[in-house]
């Protein structure tokens, strides 16, 4: 059906690729257009590894993780009905994939590979390649991600997916209650209550914060 | 005391979510509330060191895996599209053949059938030549004609490498090879250097195939590995059961060659129930390791490390080696040695066609046959 609508009215060429909505672009690569599913990736390829990095709790793995979510978006484009947004559909596999990888090392007995890897040193995640950081971080800024990264990874599941969607994605709490299947008003409690727990243990920032407020 | 519905209304404040009718309201009575105020503070404390949540930059080369399962996708796609093109006229019929004829299946299929003829003419002499060092059959084996001899084939291999012996023991007519170059089989059994080794094969494979297999029935928390492992080690060894008397052991010592079919477990089931049992702790450090020079982009110390591990005795070995192939092949794609790439990918699939990464081993072994033919 959606292959069908996209024939009609999505022919490629009108509007360029990278200026249409999600929704245009899967329907596109649905009707064989590749180079759409390029874009969707190039919009996506960020956020989801950054929710998968810090949601999985195996940053080193995250980059598979993330080809995953993309692979499984890929096999199962035809599928896509457009009752969700193309963001929130991808989103939801990508949480699928962090439960499923979390009970997995769960099982395995594995250790968190967010956590440091020998006593005190930087954990595996924190020694990832980041555009982000910049050579002349100051040292109140390293050591405040590094908390941030522990103080996000030790909060119950539930809540650190709720506050990872809101913090990486901005995505409206309607739309996380939609990826999570859980009501707006019980995502919203589940993000306080995040909150609440990241700034205890935050505590040492605190006029750190209100200064940055 | 601030209600649940309070809560989440200044939550909403704190992110800016509020209507201005609404905030107006909250903000009177957060000012009239030192509760509210400071729950309202606690907030905005943490969302303002919640934006130092570090974000991080995936590598390039996942993409490319992912774009060509994407392009195979469309490509399947592509056809239900062509039915809403213009059909009508000339030009669009030729310029529809054209492309179709570059883009479409009629390329894919003539070079294959190219590849095909091309790798028939190579092997067929090969073939030939190589008859002369084929096993003996394994109907010939147990049912030996009367007026065969015996036929005595160097063993080393075979017993050191049951991976190899499994590989090299196609069935080639033994008749036939004999036919083609009878002295040189002969003349080699009559050496004591061929004896010898006949001999140690026979040794180990009589008393080594039957407890082989056994170890890997009993032996449940063993890993992938071990156990595709040892079911090689028991489909090289296990038909030397019936080597028992000494009028045997020539047939056992050919049948060694050859995989035995009531031996073998499903290969998928094998990886399946390795996939679920833990790896002992020594791999997974040395795995670790590995991981860790395959994250730093140290692709040389990768494959170093990879094939050490894949080089231990298969008895010492405790699991994990889908992974270690997996990571070698991977650095092996980073440094764009596709041939190497694909070769080891190719032998992951096959070796375990349960490994949990395997979409993602698919995609980037795709992306490597594309840059091949490129």
């Amino acid at each position: 059906m959606f292959g069908k609508l996209a024939r009609k009215n999505l022919r490629p060429g009108r509007v360029p690729l990278t200026e249409r909505p999600d929704e245009e672009l899967l329907a596109l690569f649905s009707s064989g257009e590749a180079d759409a599913f390029g874009v969707l990736l190039e919009r996506y390829r960020r956020p989801i590894f950054n929710f998968v990095a810090r949601h999985s709790g195996d940053a080193p793995r995250a980059e598979d993780l993330t080809q995953e979510v993309f692979l499984r978006a890929i096999q199962r484009a035809e599928q896509f009905r457009g009752e969700s947004k193309v963001s929130t559909w991808l989103y939801k596999i990508a949480r699928n994939l962090c439960i499923d990888h979390r009970r997995r090392m769960r099982h395995r007995g594995h250790a968190s590979l967010d956590a440091p890897t020998n006593g005190d040193g930087p954990s595996l995640g924190e020694r990832l390649p980041s555009d982000a950081r910049g050579a002349h971080e100051s040292l109140v800024d390293e050591d405040l991600r590094a908390r941030i990264l522990a103080a996000v990874e030790a909060l119950p599941d539930d809540q650190r997916e709720v506050f990872l969607l809101r913090q990486i994605e901005n995505m409206p709490f309607g739309e996380i209650a939609d990826v999570v299947g859980a009501s707006e008003n019980t995502v919203k409690s589940r993000m306080r209550y995040a909150l609440l727990r990241l700034r205890e243990a935050l505590s040492e920032y605190q006029d750190y914060a209100s200064e940055l407020r | 005391m601030t209600t649940k519905d309070e809560n989440l209304e200044l939550l909403e404040l704190a992110l800016g979510e509020l209507s201005p009718e609404a905030e107006a309201e909250l903000r009177l009575r957060v000012d009239a509330s030192p509760e509210l105020a400071a729950e309202l503070d606690a907030l905005k404390d943490a969302l303002a060191l919640a934006r130092h949540l570090p974000v991080d930059e995936p590598s390039r080369g996942m993409d490319a895996a992912v774009m060509a399962a994407a392009r195979r996708k469309a490509a399947e796609a592509k056809p239900a599209r062509g039915d809403e093109e213009e059909t009508t006229g000339f030009w669009p019929r030729v310029s529809r053949f054209l492309r179709d004829a570059v883009n479409g299946p009629q390329a894919a299929m003539a070079t294959i059938t190219l590849l095909v003829v091309a790798v028939g003419l190579w092997f067929v002499p090969t073939a030939h030549r190589d008859a002369d060092d084929a096993p003996m059959r394994i109907s010939d084996a147990v049912h030996p004609p009367e007026d065969a001899e015996p036929v005595l084939e160097p063993a080393t291999p075979a017993v050191e490498k049951p991976e190899t012996a499994v590989g090299a023991a196609a069935p080639v007519d033994l008749e036939d090879a004999e036919k083609r170059a009878p002295t040189r089989s002969r003349k080699e059994s009559a050496t004591p250097k061929a004896a010898a080794e006949a001999k140690r094969s026979v040794d180990v494979g009589a008393s080594g195939a039957a407890p082989a297999k056994d170890r890997m029935l009993s032996t449940a928390p063993a890993s992938s590995d071990t156990m595709v492992e040892r079911r090689m080690d028991a489909e090289g060894a296990a038909a030397p059961r019936t080597a028992t008397s000494s009028a045997a052991r020539r047939d056992a010592r050919a049948l060694e060659l050859a995989p035995s079919a009531g031996a073998a477990a499903p290969s998928g089931m094998v990886a399946e129930s390795a996939e679920m049992a833990p790896p002992p702790a020594e791999t997974t450090s040395r795995v670790g390791e590995l991981e860790r020079a395959f994250r730093a982009g140290d692709h040389t110390a990768t494959i170093t490390l990879a094939r050490a591990i894949l080089s231990q005795p298969r008895a010492s070995e405790t699991g994990s080696r889908a992974q270690v192939l997996d990571y070698l092949a991977r650095a092996e794609r980073a440094r764009g040695n596709c041939a190497e790439a694909i070769r080891q990918y190719e032998r992951l699939l096959e070796t375990y066609p349960a490994y949990a990464r395997r979409a993602g081993v698919e995609a980037e072994l795709a992306d490597c046959r594309a840059r091949v033919t490129k």
